[in-house]
């Protein structure tokens, strides 16, 4: 009779997961990854960098295609004219003053984005994380009174921006509300929140975000969209002609 | 003197109507500046003050298929003690559905390079004399008519024109015009970019260092070229190229030899611990032909120049550089540190010190063995803190 019932105990404690979590992990990241992948997008909008001795804010345009095509220009007086082109395998900038074309590959991805806590690989991590992490839905948890999914996704390559990463996402939009980025060992070293969404073209599109390094003091960025239009027709073509326009 | 007046006073007086329909911008830099000096009877001494220059900039907004700028440059002081104002850029591009045409002028990017740089036939970047302290090493701008022809996204066509530089020669003859034409793609993982590139433009071509002959006339040169660039961890490029004259001469071997040349670099950065960065960066110019053994009195004419840099970034506001040209084969070379604070939007604090280290005739040194009061300004050391504000 004992055995019986460490027999039926282990078969529910194998069982429960399955029923109580009816979608999984891979489920839900591929209908995260899905709400953020439009065909295209135009879009307006600024990253306000926050240390001690103020803010700084630079004010960009940026236009995108599919999973990994996006072309973005900095409007703002400092920068004005600088610009990001990123396709499937590639990124390019272009600097205006010297009309110049910069391939960015090998560790020159590294590099701080305008002094902010982006880095230019974290452009280049892929909407397409399923084929990209192990990925183990850990549980449920609210974020700011929102019910969420908490899940755990662990780099199977070595192209993406973070080994480990702790994602909450929203059970009924599929909105990424948390994210925490953490090195192989399990350092946490950045933490993206969303602040703001809206209902654009019938998609929940994240306008408002806040990402802070963990291992600095006092500063933050916050990446803000002003302005969206989704699945429009472009006058870009993500080429290096369009990327030294 | 007096044109350059009256086109500053053209600039200013056209500011309020520019700016209503303009992106204008000023580009500011000062600084407190010390240095080692010689005066007229070329006694040695220190001299202090501030320099700095100021770039204003008007970008045209509004229409998506048509840009242009205009940018002068204001330098102040220069030896004399008079502000330089220079037209840096007068560009007008226009896009058309399948080309591109740029007249004016403007900065051309030809060839992989900071501060080496074979590729760049049109202004040729292999001298060892450069200013270390800017972010840009090489930024020469010349009048041009370009066309661009886009082959597939990550491919183009592009063919120039250009003129003689008029503050030097004035519009000459149409036998003076230089042309050029470069193709830009990719195969596989490397960047692939290879011109050619006629210098029309009179010169007499000096070969002293090689050969006995000092002075010889060319009409033309053919100057073409190849660059390369890829990744094997830290990411690489070489470039190469050389001057053939038109024409049938004695010298030709002599003249092509004398200016074949390669550079290459290495670029690479690594984590110095979390939030700091240290980039390596090194570049080579090679002139084959030129000088392997020390002459006294060739500065400039040696076979191999080495630009090393180390920088560390430290957050994203701090940055501490170290640059250097290095002339090996006389052990001469000049040594730049630097140090930038980005505090508040568009305003940086910085500082640089430059030192010069070789024999009096060395290409770079101490106590420069002659001295011209009409162009040399710094014998061995400046010393340089100051402002960059861009509003």
């Amino acid at each position: 009779m004992k055995y019986k019932i460490i027999v039926i105990l282990i078969f529910l404690s194998l069982i429960i997961p399955i029923t109580v979590f009816s979608i999984t992990g891979e489920e839900i990241i591929r209908k995260a990854d899905a709400i953020q992948a439009f065909d295209t997008s135009e879009a307006y909008g600024e990253i306000r960098v926050k240390d001690r001795f103020g803010v700084k804010v630079s004010t960009f345009k940026s236009w995108t295609r599919g999973k990994y095509e996006s072309l973005l220009e900095f409007t703002s007086l400092a920068e004005r004219g600088q610009k990001i082109l990123r396709t499937e395998d590639e990124l390019y900038l272009f600097y205006p003053d010297a009309e110049e074309l910069i391939r960015m590959q090998g560790s020159m991805l590294r590099q701080s984005m305008l002094g902010s806590d982006i880095s230019y690989e974290d452009m280049t991590g892929g909407k397409d994380r399923v084929s990209q992490y192990d990925i183990v839905l850990e549980g449920e948890e609210k974020v700011n009174g929102i019910d969420c999914y908490v899940l755990t996704m662990t780099a199977r390559v070595r192209t993406v921006p973070y080994p480990k990463e702790k994602v909450w996402i929203d059970k009924e939009t599929f909105i990424v509300w948390k994210a925490e980025y953490y090195t192989k060992s399990g350092r946490l070293l950045k933490e993206m929140e969303t602040l703001r969404v809206e209902e654009i073209g019938g998609r929940m599109i994240a306008m408002e975000s806040r990402i802070s390094d963990k291992m600095k003091t006092d500063t933050e960025t916050i990446m803000v969209i002003n302005n969206i239009k989704i699945n429009i027709p472009l006058s870009v073509d993500f080429s290096l002609d369009d990327l030294s326009w | 003197m007096v044109k350059q007046i009256f086109s500053l006073l053209l600039i200013l007086v056209s500011v309020p109507f520019l700016a209503a329909e303009n992106n204008v911008s000023v580009d500011m830099e000062l600084y407190d500046t010390v240095y080692r000096t010689r005066n007229s009877s070329f006694d040695i001494f220190w001299a202090y003050g501030i320099t700095g220059n100021g770039v204003i900039s008007f970008k045209s907004t509004g229409n998506k298929n048509v840009r242009a700028d205009i940018v002068t440059d204001i330098t102040f002081p220069d030896s004399s003690g008079i502000p330089v104002i220079l037209l840096k850029k007068a560009y007008v591009k226009a896009r058309f559905p399948s080309f591109r045409v740029t007249l004016g002028k403007t900065r051309l990017g030809w060839g992989e390079g900071f501060v080496f740089n074979s590729g760049d036939v049109i202004f040729g970047s292999t001298s060892p004399y450069v200013d270390l302290t800017g972010t840009e090493i090489r930024s020469e701008t010349a009048w041009i008519t370009s066309i661009k022809y886009p082959i597939g996204r990550f491919s183009f066509l592009e063919g120039i024109i250009k003129i003689p530089d008029p503050i030097n020669s004035g519009f000459g003859e149409i036998a003076d015009t230089s042309a050029g034409v470069r193709l830009y793609t990719k195969a596989g993982s490397i960047k692939i970019e290879a011109g050619y590139y006629i210098d029309g433009e009179d010169k007499t071509y000096d070969i002293s260092s090689t050969a006995t002959i000092e002075n010889i006339s060319i009409v033309a040169f053919h100057r073409p070229y190849i660059s390369l660039q890829g990744n094997i961890g830290p990411d690489w490029y070489i470039n190469s190229s050389a001057a053939i004259p038109t024409g049938e001469s004695i010298y030709t071997e002599l003249i092509v030899k004398d200016t074949f040349s390669i550079s290459f670099g290495l670029f690479h950065m690594i984590e110095a611990g979390y939030n700091n960065s240290v980039t390596f960066r090194i570049e080579t110019s090679v002139l084959p032909y030129l000088n392997w053994n020390e002459k006294n009195g060739n500065p400039g004419s040696y076979a191999i120049l080495i630009y090393p840099e180390v920088s560390l970034n430290m957050g994203s506001a701090i940055n501490l550089s170290i640059r250097s040209i290095i002339s090996p084969l006389e052990l001469s070379a000049q040594v730049t540190s630097g140090f930038s604070w980005n505090l508040f939007e568009g305003f940086n604090l910085i500082s640089f010190a430059t030192i010069n280290g070789g024999d009096g005739n060395d290409t770079f040194s101490w106590n420069k063995s002659s001295w011209d009061p009409a162009s040399d300004i710094i014998d061995g050391i400046s010393v340089m803190t100051g402002i960059k504000y861009i509003y």
